[in-house]
């Protein structure tokens, strides 16, 4: 048994390899032995290896040197395969008997047994032959606990150097796909975000576009009842002028009329009494007021219809102040309600490319905020100016502010403040998206009772870039 | 070849009884050795057992010295037949010079006989040993038994891949050295080509085969 040379890796192990005798017996094994062997009456005992080398010896002989080079000599003549007395010349009266230790039917050693005195002429060979037998057995019970101990190890060695190969491969494969489990999670996250996000902005553009369809519906609709209303309070006014005119003809012509006393003081009092002379001033100032609110309401659905946009395509130029306008136009309700004070600074600004319908959505939201953020007479500062290659408009309310804890989620989409009706938490979160798209941003700056400001940043000069 | 030693002047060959759990392998060896009673045969060593089952394996050691000087040590072994042991038969199989498959001629042990068959090859594969060349016997064993495949189909069956097929009873003895003989035949003339044991050691196929089976071949 024992490692082989093979070029192949695998096979490092084979059974069957020689044993020689040194590493089979041990001084331990023999020394009892070749001790008894000496008590009983032995001058000198000795086991040697298979060149005749003494390996271990006990009891005395006059020249050990002498029988050393005889036993050596003896073996290199031929294989022994019995015991057989060895000549010496040491003492001519001695007995010397020299047997072989038997491994695998290969002599491996030998015992050597030197006597000076025999006591009876077998005395030798039968302790030899006891000598023999017990370091047989010793070899074999030796050899069979060698085998047995190395295949042994070898095998549970081998299979524990698999069981850590195993172990290694499985905890990198757990390693693997916990990673990927965890990043998939992430992922999952990251995906769901962008199309909730994509989602979101999706239905608020619908909503958004069917509010101007509808708004162009209803605008269409009323542009024609109010021109006509219009034009025929212009006809109605100028035909009450009329019937002015022919009524004062009347009444001058009863007054001159010869014995008409009881007629002129019937129809005057009549004319009194239905408050003729205030109707005839009256009828101006209604007709001229009526016009004024079909002038309004003209002005209202063609705001609406702008700011709807139904009519434009994605992307274009747009005049930022002139979008900001419509916007609080759209809001001037709000405005009034809330008696806002809305104080307008704006910069000279170039056209920025963009979609307008998205950007004007941005101010809606922005604008609205600021209205609300306080119940009554809230002042809102809209400021726009060019700064390097950007826009920035910023707006900004002496309301309510935002707490710290509060702003950093104030772009989450369905993150609300307001009452349950009052908002869904979306107008932000779009704005930023729309914002984001058009490669600007958008900042807020709070301080909790004094008020926020919004600032927007639209970078110039990527038009075409559009990214939504 | 376990060793092949020039200036030692030493060859040792291994010899093994490959087969499927209990169909008989250290049986073989033990009626071997009864029957194989000469001077350089060894005694047969059969390493530790569990409910007379080979846990680790069975070896009968044959040595001679050639004419030429040259000192043969042929080891026969046994592998354990049990699935679990295969790193065991591995380390057995490794430097194998000769294969004898001991199949058990129980129908019953038909897929057994297969299967260990296939994991013989594999493992042969694994030490790098040639199926193909290395000389092969097949021994069919237990043919004593009721039940058993009939002779003509094992024949049928094995003879086709040119490998010899025994039959043999191990219990009663019968068969046992015709396989060994079988195995030392082949295996001699495949290492003969190699090592010129014939040219220059002097050892004839004959006197290989005497040696070894203790009879004139």
């Amino acid at each position: 048994m024992g490692h082989g040379m093979e070029s192949n890796d695998r096979i490092d192990f084979f059974i069957g390899s020689e044993l020689r005798l040194e590493a089979i017996l041990s001084a331990p094994d023999t020394a009892p032995l070749l001790k008894a062997v000496v008590k009983a009456g032995a001058e000198f005992a000795s086991v040697a290896d298979e060149k005749g080398r003494f390996l271990w010896t006990e009891g005395v002989v006059h020249n050990p040197e002498e029988l050393q080079s005889h036993t050596v000599k003896r073996l290199e003549k031929g294989i022994l395969k019995k015991p057989e007395p060895l000549k010496n010349s040491c003492c001519d009266k001695a007995t010397c008997l020299l047997a072989p230790l038997l491994h695998e039917g290969e002599p491996i050693g030998f015992l050597l047994v030197y006597i000076l005195d025999m006591p009876h002429e077998s005395f030798l060979s039968g302790l030899v032959e006891i000598a023999l037998m017990s370091l047989n057995i010793t070899i074999k019970n030796n050899v069979k606990r060698i085998l047995t101990t190395e295949l042994h190890t070898t095998v549970v060695n081998r299979s524990y150097e698999e069981l850590l190969g195993i172990n290694k491969q499985l905890s990198a494969s757990e390693r693997k796909y916990k990673e990927l489990a965890e990043t998939l999670e992430k992922k999952v996250e990251e995906r769901t975000a962008e199309l909730k996000i994509a989602h979101t902005r999706l239905l608020q553009q619908e909503k958004m576009a069917s509010i101007g369809q509808l708004a162009a519906g209803i605008a269409h609709e009323i542009n024609n009842p109010i021109g006509f209303i219009y034009s025929n309070l212009n006809t109605f006014r100028r035909y009450a002028g009329n019937l002015g005119k022919m009524l004062e003809f009347y009444r001058s012509c009863v007054r001159g009329l010869p014995g008409g006393e009881p007629l002129l003081k019937q129809s005057e009092a009549l004319y009194r009494s239905l408050k003729i002379d205030f109707i005839m001033s009256d009828i101006n100032d209604l007709v001229q007021q009526s016009m004024d609110g079909s002038e309004r309401i003209r002005n209202i659905v063609a705001d609406l219809k702008g700011f709807s946009h139904i009519d434009e395509t994605a992307g274009g130029e747009i005049d930022i102040n002139a979008e900001l306008d419509k916007t609080i136009s759209v809001l001037a309700h709000e405005v009034t309600n809330k008696a806002a004070n809305i104080i307008k600074d704006y910069g000279r600004l170039p056209a920025f490319y963009g979609n307008p319908d998205l950007i004007c959505q941005v101010f809606l939201n922005i604008i609205l905020n600021a209205l609300q953020s306080k119940d009554d007479n809230p002042t809102i500062n809209i400021k726009t100016m060019r700064s390097g290659n950007a826009i920035t408009i910023s707006v900004a309310d002496n309301g309510r502010g935002i707490p710290d804890d509060v702003q950093g989620r104030i772009f989450e989409p369905f993150f609300t403040t307001k009452d349950v009706g009052k908002g869904m938490g979306m107008g932000l979160p779009v704005s930023y998206d729309i914002i984001t798209a058009h490669g600007g941003s958008i900042e807020v700056q709070s301080q909790v009772g004094k008020g926020s400001i919004f600032i927007i940043t639209l970078p110039l000069g990527n038009s075409g870039q559009l990214r939504c | 070849m376990i060793e092949y030693d020039d200036l030692e002047n030493k060859m040792i060959l291994k010899l093994v009884y490959y087969g499927p759990a209990m169909s008989g392998k250290t049986t073989n060896l033990l009626r071997l050795h009864d029957i194989v009673a000469i001077e350089g045969r060894g005694d047969l060593m059969m390493l530790d057992t569990k409910d007379d089952r080979t846990i680790f394996f069975d070896l009968l050691p044959f040595f001679f010295i050639a004419p030429g000087g040259l000192r043969i040590k042929v080891k026969v072994y046994t592998v354990p037949g049990q699935i679990r042991h295969d790193a065991t038969r591995k380390a057995v199989l490794a430097r194998a010079d000769g294969i004898a498959f001991i199949a058990d001629s129980q129908l019953s042990e038909t897929t057994n006989n297969f299967e260990s068959f296939g994991a013989l090859e594999k493992n042969l594969a694994f030490v790098g040993i040639d199926i193909e060349k290395i000389p092969l016997v097949i021994q069919f064993n237990k043919r004593d038994m009721k039940d058993i495949v009939p002779e003509d189909e094992v024949l049928r069956l094995w003879e086709q891949a040119g490998i010899p097929v025994i039959m043999a009873s191990a219990l009663n003895g019968s068969g046992v050295l015709e396989t060994f003989r079988c195995l030392a035949e082949r295996t001699y003339d495949y290492i003969d080509s190699r090592y010129g044991l014939k040219e220059k050691h002097q050892v004839t196929k004959e006197m290989f085969i005497n040696e070894l089976t203790g009879q004139v071949a």
